[in-house]
């Protein structure tokens, strides 16, 4: 590891001559977050962040122009699950989604994003796959992103002595393209604390059931307002625009209105509306417009019948209460 | 009879342990001392002229030993199981993307792949045929010396339009479905070296060794016996591995290196390179009277068969075959055609053209059922088959026929019996989701050709020794392909010898030690494999009696003539011998989001007698897996010839969570009297049916017909949309 120097640009010529040549690929593992921002300050533009890999192994063509591979899933720091001042729910993106999904306080102050994080691929995937991997792939796919931005995270970046946060979605620039530089690394995101008692959900849609990418998905976050309705309504759709979409059009649609049917399609149809997707080997742009509103509308339905048997057994209760 | 000892039980696999400890050694495991990887330049073209090949730049990669084109091929350089019109290497023309240009072989995998990328071959590019009705035109460029029409077939019985005018139903449709991948497990692998004798030997993972050997030894101009092939193991075929794939490459490398190589194709170069299932176009009109009685089936069937023919004149001759199913039809009128055109290549896939023409007309008894309001099953049952009934390419049936047993099997079943009740749930959904959720059960019923057919050498010969420890071996050179075939054949012969299980031993696929069994495909190997190991069991006895087991044990061959029809209408047409099976399907669709669930499946197969029951269940199991492939999900695209998923991400598999955990097996045992101990075969049979049943289902749940494959989410919804509007 070199000490000097600060990273390093390389142009396209230099690139190509380099996939061609079979450089050597090194793997090294670094455990502490200080030593990854050192390596990266240094040799940041050649290397390549791998803490489950579960993107980039299977991606078209692996480390074309990266001939360091960091494992990063030791690294304890961004394991790391904190509540900070203001009920703050600081989560390391080294855990992996089912770390995630097994997590007793991020149950309690982020289900939505355990919800999402339970739909990634497979058992197999997400044991290996993390959240900063997720994220630092950056598809408009990726099922812990629209989760993320109901939850109004931000993303906390290291460099070698200097931290950056990021709205989440400011995070995001392109389809694969985040805010990051090469000489850092994603290692948390910030989840403030909500009020109320939350409804959520997270619904996708993919080519079959298991192991698949979603072609298109839908969360929503919300506080239960009265019985019968809800207030503080986020709503964000992946893959059906270049990045993951809050939908305010949905939001205000759904604010403080009762749950019943015909609002429900109102907010479905202003959701397929938002939406602005593509053809591509997975699906249909028509699909997806249709398929976000039918996510949607499933969500909402689960939703409004659990609150409805929430509310009679309120009633019986009551009843019971005072008969007795 | 004598109460059976092993044969209709659940043995371990023979192979079970060493297959869970990862010790069994497949052909892409194998590794030697000094070998060369080789590395195929395969096509950039889905059609081209070749101008000129130089590979002066990738025989100047370091670690490359040598750069290999067409004349290099010492022998007839080209090859196919039927017709040789594939080129080991190409010198003209490539006439599909997986085409091979160039070989290159080198001291290390990358140094191999380095080279491929070096090897400059310029083209004249050729707009690719692409749509098998245009390629059919006189007038169309010619893809192969004998024009486009690789085949073709027509068979009349009786005369459908009298059949028509009778008719009170009458149903038209036209069917398509595409090219499926055979997506075994481990692609195709092999290695090749010299062995002490000087035989040029191939340890690979082909379906028939013999074949192999004769068209390697026809490729490299050497005589049989100087040619070895070997293939006991390998994970997967399918049909996908009956011709070949990597045997010659690596042949000729050998030949001119006179070192040891490997090869393992990578996915995508598996996916673009092998036979797949032909996708298929299908017209047909079917009629039926007011009673239920089908009265005529008229079918056009346009196979495209892609760059080569590979079998796929057989494959279209089985298509015909069974393109009414298994019914008695008075009259039937099929016009078959087996095209090239420059979409891949086509070849064997479990059912071989069957599973095609099942998805067709299995649609088309559903339709007429509907138009009738009759029962599916009990309109199914009314039209089937029986043994001394006139099939519908007008030849008797002479041997049992297990149709009706299966279909009635499955009417007691309990998913067909309390279908309603199953329809009904939706107790895994909230009330307001309920409506949205339909369910639906639909049935298909199949018979599937057993051996090659008429015409088509069709034979098994096996080994047996016994040795002086009571132990006995089982030579046959029919492949271990994940099937359990080596355990069925155990358990034959541990039963009619009177040893028990352990005391058998399976050697496998060796052209130097084992006597030709024949193809490892067409559901024949039990069947084949099993009767001549019971005519060699009895020579074995009577020599036992005879004389005393001297130390190298005694040794028997038989072979085993499959009997076949006495008409020939073709090649391998017709088949004497079938198997049957009716399926049941439960399916549920969300009309939200268009989503698809299978949520059990019954199979009930008339194999015969059940020789291996944990591997006949294994074969239903995999074969309902694949069935729902079919139906929902695998489809090869391309843009004009050009390959557009090549790999799982795209190419799309069931999984796990696809596949009902609810999947009952129920041998219907129709014994059948010319098989050993009552068996025939079911690889094929298990899967074929399921498609269908599935599509009758999904018309059950939502009154849609589909009749293009795979139904997608997609479609579905656009359906439903349509329907509402
Ligand atoms: C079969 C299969 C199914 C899948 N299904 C889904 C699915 O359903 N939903 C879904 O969302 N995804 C799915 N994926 C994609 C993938 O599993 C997830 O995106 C996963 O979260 C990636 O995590 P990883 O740790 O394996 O990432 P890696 O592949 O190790 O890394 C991905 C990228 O992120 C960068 N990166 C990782 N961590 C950091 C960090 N801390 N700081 C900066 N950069 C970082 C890496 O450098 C790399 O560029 C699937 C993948 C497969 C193979």
């Amino acid at each position: 590891m070199k000490s000097e120097g600060g990273p390093k640009k390389q142009d396209g010529k230099q690139r190509r001559k380099r996939r061609r040549a079979h450089v050597m690929v090194a793997f090294i593992k670094l455990t502490l977050l200080e030593a990854v921002t050192e390596f990266l300050w240094s040799d940041g533009p050649e290397s390549l962040l791998i803490p489950g890999g579960s993107d980039i192994l299977v991606g078209p063509r692996p480390f074309t122009d990266k001939h360091i591979l960091i494992d990063i899933s030791q690294v304890t720091e961004l394991k790391k699950v904190t509540v900070g001042a203001g009920g703050v729910l600081s989560v390391g993106v080294g855990l992996t989604h089912q770390e995630i999904v097994d997590h007793p306080v991020i149950r309690r102050r982020a289900r939505l994003l355990q919800l999402a994080c339970g739909r990634v691929g497979s058992i197999q995937i997400r044991n290996r796959g993390t959240l900063g991997g997720n994220l630092g792939n950056a598809s408009p796919a990726g099922d812990s992103i629209p989760a993320l931005a109901c939850l109004d995270a931000r993303v906390v970046v290291a460099g070698r002595s200097r931290r950056r946060e990021f709205d989440l979605l400011s995070f995001f620039t392109g389809p694969g393209e985040t805010a990051l530089q090469v000489d850092e690394v994603i290692e948390s995101v910030q989840i403030p604390e909500r009020e109320g008692r939350s409804v959520a959900f997270f619904k996708k849609a993919g080519q079959r059931r298991g192991m698949c990418c979603s072609k298109a998905s839908v969360a929503l976050l919300a506080r239960r307002r009265s019985p019968k309705s809800l207030s503080d309504v986020r709503v964000a759709l992946g893959a059906v625009a270049p990045t993951v979409l809050r939908i305010p059009e949905v939001e205000q649609v759904l604010e403080g209105r009762r749950l019943t049917p015909a609002v429900i399609r109102e907010a479905a149809e202003a959701c397929s509306r938002a939406a602005n997707p593509i053809d591509d080997i997975r699906s249909t742009a028509d699909y997806r417009r249709q398929v976000v509103g039918a996510l949607l509308t499933e969500g909402l339905f689960e939703i409004a019948d659990h609150m409805q048997l929430l509310e009679q057994r309120r009633r019986s209760a009551k009843r019971r209460g005072r008969r007795r | 009879m004598k109460a059976l000892k092993t044969v209709g039980r659940r043995p371990r696999r023979l192979d079970a342990e060493a297959k869970v400890l990862g010790e069994l050694v497949y052909p892409s495991d194998r590794c030697l001392e000094g070998m060369l990887w080789v590395e195929v330049v395969r096509s950039a073209h889905p059609h081209a002229r070749i101008e000129s090949v130089d590979t002066s730049a990738a025989a100047a990669v370091a670690g490359v030993v040598c750069v290999l084109t067409a004349k290099d091929v010492p022998g007839e350089n080209a090859f196919g199981i039927q017709i040789q019109d594939m080129p080991v290497l190409c010198h003209d023309r490539v006439r599909y993307m997986g085409d091979a240009v160039a070989l290159v072989a080198a001291e290390s995998r990358a140094a191999a792949r380095e080279a491929v990328a070096r090897v400059r071959v310029d083209y004249e590019v050729l707009e690719p045929i692409i749509d098998p009705e245009q390629a059919m035109q006189p007038d169309a460029p010619a893809l192969h010396p004998g024009g486009n029409i690789l085949h073709r077939g027509h068979f009349q019985k009786g005369d459908v339009e009298v059949g028509f005018k009778k008719s009170a139903v009458i149903i038209e449709r036209a069917y398509q479905v595409p090219m499926m991948d055979h997506a075994y497990l481990e692609t195709e692998a092999g290695v090749s070296y010299y062995d002490d004798s000087g035989s040029l030997t191939v340890e690979s993972c082909g379906q028939y060794v013999y074949r192999d050997q004769t068209q390697i030894a026809r490729a490299l101009g050497l005589p049989l016996e100087k040619v070895r092939v070997t293939a006991p193991y390998t994970g997967g075929a399918f049909g996908g591995k009956d011709e070949i794939t990597v045997q010659i490459h690596l042949a000729l490398v050998t030949y001119h290196t006179k070192r040891p190589a490997k090869m393992v194709l990578s996915r995508d170069e598996s996916i673009v390179s092998h036979t797949k299932r032909h996708p298929a176009r299908m017209w047909y009109k079917t009629g039926a009277s007011k009673s239920g009685k089908l009265l005529a089936v008229w079918c056009r069937l346009v196979s495209d068969t892609g760059a080569y023919a590979s079998l796929g004149g057989p494959v279209l001759n089985l298509m015909m075959e069974h393109c009414a199913g298994p019914y008695l039809v008075p009259n039937v009128s099929v016009d078959g055609f087996a095209v090239y055109t420059n979409n891949g290549f086509s070849g064997a896939f479990r059912g071989f053209g069957c599973t095609q023409a099942c998805v067709a007309i299995e649609s088309q008894m559903d339709l007429m059922a509907r138009a009738l309001r009759r029962d599916p099953l009990a309109f199914r049952r009314d039209n089937v088959l029986h043994k001394g009934d006139r099939a519908a390419l007008d030849y008797e049936m002479k041997t049992k026929v297990g149709a009706e047993a299966t279909i009635r099997a499955a009417g007691r079943g309990k998913l067909y019996r309390t279908r309603g009740k199953f329809k009904r749930d939706r107790s895994e959904h909230t009330r307001s989701m309920a409506p949205y959720i339909k369910r639906g059960v639909g049935v298909a019923s199949q018979m599937q050709g057993l051996g090659l057919g008429v015409g088509l050498p069709d034979y098994a010969e096996v080994e047996l020794n016994f040795s002086p420890d009571g132990a006995v071996t089982v030579r046959a050179s029919t492949s271990e392909l994940g099937q359990g075939a080596y355990t069925a054949y155990a358990q034959m012969a541990a039963e009619c010898m009177g040893v028990p299980l352990e005391k058998v031993r399976v050697v496998g696929a060796d052209t130097k030690t084992t006597p030709d069994s024949g193809t490892t495909t067409a559901s024949r190997t039990t069947y084949a494999v099993g009767n001549a190991i019971l005519m060699a069991a009895g020579k074995l006895r009577a020599e036992l009696d005879k004389r005393a087991v001297g130390l190298e044990g005694i040794s028997v061959r038989e072979t085993f003539h499959l009997p076949v029809a006495d008409v020939k209408l073709g090649d391998g047409l017709p088949h004497l011998l079938y198997s049957y099976g009716t399926h049941v399907a439960l399916v549920e669709v969300n009309t939200l989001t268009g989503e698809i669930a299978v949520l059990a499946v019954e199979a009930y197969l008339d194999g015969g007698r059940v020789i291996f029951r944990t591997g006949f269940e294994g074969q239903s199991e995999g074969g309902v897996a694949q069935g729902i492939g079919y139906a929902l999900f695998e489809e090869v695209l391309f843009d004009r010839g050009r390959f557009l998923n090549t790999n799982f991400d795209t190419y799309i598999l069931p999984t796990s969570m696809d596949v009902p955990a609810d999947i009952r097996t129920v041998p219907v045992e129709v014994k059948e009297d010319t098989g050993p101990y009552g068996a025939k075969g079911v690889s094929e049979t298990c899967m074929v049916g399921v498609t269908p049943a599935i599509l009758n289902a999904l018309h059950d749940a939502i009154g849609v017909r589909f009749t293009r494959l795979p139904v997608r989410a997609e479609d579905v919804l656009r359906a439903v949309l349509e329907r509402r509007r």
